[in-house]
């Protein structure tokens, strides 16, 4: 009788001190807004398995009425409502904003199930999946008390673990954050109707176009899961500040490939011009858009010649 | 009135005016010479008249056409061998002078991109892997 008492009142005061709790699956928004209001402090722990080996990462992240701040030894970056800015260690800082995006929305092929109740540094966790048929594309592990997704997994189609972002240290609570105290550098949508920006790509939508810089154009498409920014050019694109680019077979063909913790980048040249892919893809997603873009290939002569006069 | 010259095959084709005439015709009365010439000028000019029309033989000029092109030919050997230099100077300027590239700095499109995925508001956009690796190049 006695043990019996006790565990009505454990799971009593369990249910009055857990905060309430958004419905499952279709209210994964609903589970991310409150995961954007938590406030707490910690060390991040981000690693990748990418074909060119792994990519490791630990920075230290601050959130706090709204803000997010991460912060490495190369600098600083904070997010907002409106915008971005990011301190480098140099002391320089750099400010964007973009136009405000139409709303998020999860791509149809996915379906959100809870997965289990776990733990996490040894706190209570709830896990939802995000499944993309039968494969689970995404894994997410919110801290029951604030909120806060403490340990997030990305998966291949093959199942295998392509990026692993998960908190080693972490503490609830307030801290304090400096604001921006302007935007400086507003990225403008322009919506233009470029073929070579389709809007349809890979299972992925364009959300918005831009102009880049020297009659470049660049797209951001979206899944509401996955993201990636596409650069095309009428010539060939050389980035600068990349460490090292592996030639990388993908399907029948190369790409000058890189990895960083969390993202990939590819860029290649086509027979029309230069692109440049970037975003948080899975490995067989970046195959995915990458076969329904241009292929690799050098200009023809005509080509060469016609941008030789007319840029 | 000095002696005719020239005025005498001008009167023998009937192209003197009126009062040219009068004064030619005046003076040939009281000029015996200047009718002599007269004389001999007539004379050519019936030769000259009485020879036989001979038509050129066809591989003088070929068909029309080629005679048309004969006049031609020399400006277009001219401009299509100018057109061929033209050519290959703007192969050989492309091909050693290739245009140059498009030259784009990682961070500044990895930053673009992180600003427009913490507006998505994807999960792992806006507060996991996109924010993650802002550095350059990133760390193994």
């Amino acid at each position: 009788m006695k043990t019996h008492t006790l565990f009505v009142v454990a799971m009593v005061l369990a249910m009055a001190t857990t905060p309430a709790l958004p419905a499952l699956a279709q209210d994964l928004e609903e589970w991310l807004e409150r995961a954007a209001g938590a406030e707490y402090s910690g060390r991040q722990f981000t690693l990748c398995d990418t074909p060119d080996g792994h990519r490791a990462e630990i920075v230290k992240v601050v959130q706090s009425e709204g803000l997010l701040e991460v912060r490495a030894s190369f600098g600083s970056a904070v997010v907002t409502p409106d915008g971005m800015y990011q301190r480098s260690s140099d002391g320089s800082v750099s400010v964007s904003s973009a136009e405000a995006l139409t709303g998020w929305q999860l791509a149809e092929h996915y379906r959100v199930e809870f997965g289990a109740v776990g733990e996490v540094l040894r706190r209570p966790v709830d896990v939802l999946q995000v499944m993309d048929g039968d494969l689970i594309r995404m894994e997410l592990s919110f801290d029951r008390q604030t909120g806060a997704v403490l340990e997030a997994e990305v998966f291949n189609a093959d199942s295998s673990r392509y990026c692993t972002s998960s908190f080693i240290v972490f503490e609830p609570g307030s801290n304090d954050i400096d604001p921006p105290l302007m935007i400086v550098q507003v990225i403008e949508s322009t919506l233009v109707d470029y073929d070579r920006l389709p809007l349809q790509l890979g299972g992925f939508t364009r959300k918005d176009s831009y102009q880049g810089p020297s009659g470049s154009v660049t797209g951001f498409y979206s899944d509401g899961l996955f993201s990636f920014t596409l650069v095309v050019a009428d010539r060939r694109i050389t980035v600068q500040g990349l460490d090292t680019t592996l030639a990388a077979r993908i399907g029948d063909a190369i790409y000058d490939r890189a990895f960083t913790p969390g993202q990939s980048f590819h860029s290649w040249e086509t027979r029309r011009g230069g692109y440049v892919m970037l975003g948080d893809l899975p490995l067989d997603l970046q195959e995915q858009v990458l076969s329904e873009l241009p292929k690799p290939g050098k200009p023809g002569f005509l080509t060469r010649v016609w941008r030789k006069f007319f840029g | 009135m000095t002696h005719l010259g020239d005025l005498l095959s001008a009167y023998l084709d009937g192209e003197l005016e009126p009062d040219e005439h009068n004064r030619l015709v005046s003076h040939l009365d009281v000029c015996g010479a200047c009718r002599n010439d007269l004389g001999d000028f007539h004379h050519a000019r019936s030769a000259v008249r009485s020879l036989p029309t001979i038509e050129a033989p066809q591989w003088v000029f070929g068909t029309r056409a080629d005679a048309e092109s004969i006049t031609r030919r020399p400006v277009a050997w001219a401009a299509a061998v100018a057109a061929a230099v033209l050519f290959a100077t703007i192969g050989v300027a492309t091909w050693l002078t290739p245009t140059p590239d498009l030259e784009l700095n990682y961070s500044d499109i990895a930053n673009t991109h992180r600003v427009r995925a913490s507006q998505d508001g994807t999960p792992t956009g806006a507060r996991l892997l996109q924010i993650v690796p802002f550095s350059p190049g990133g760390a193994e």
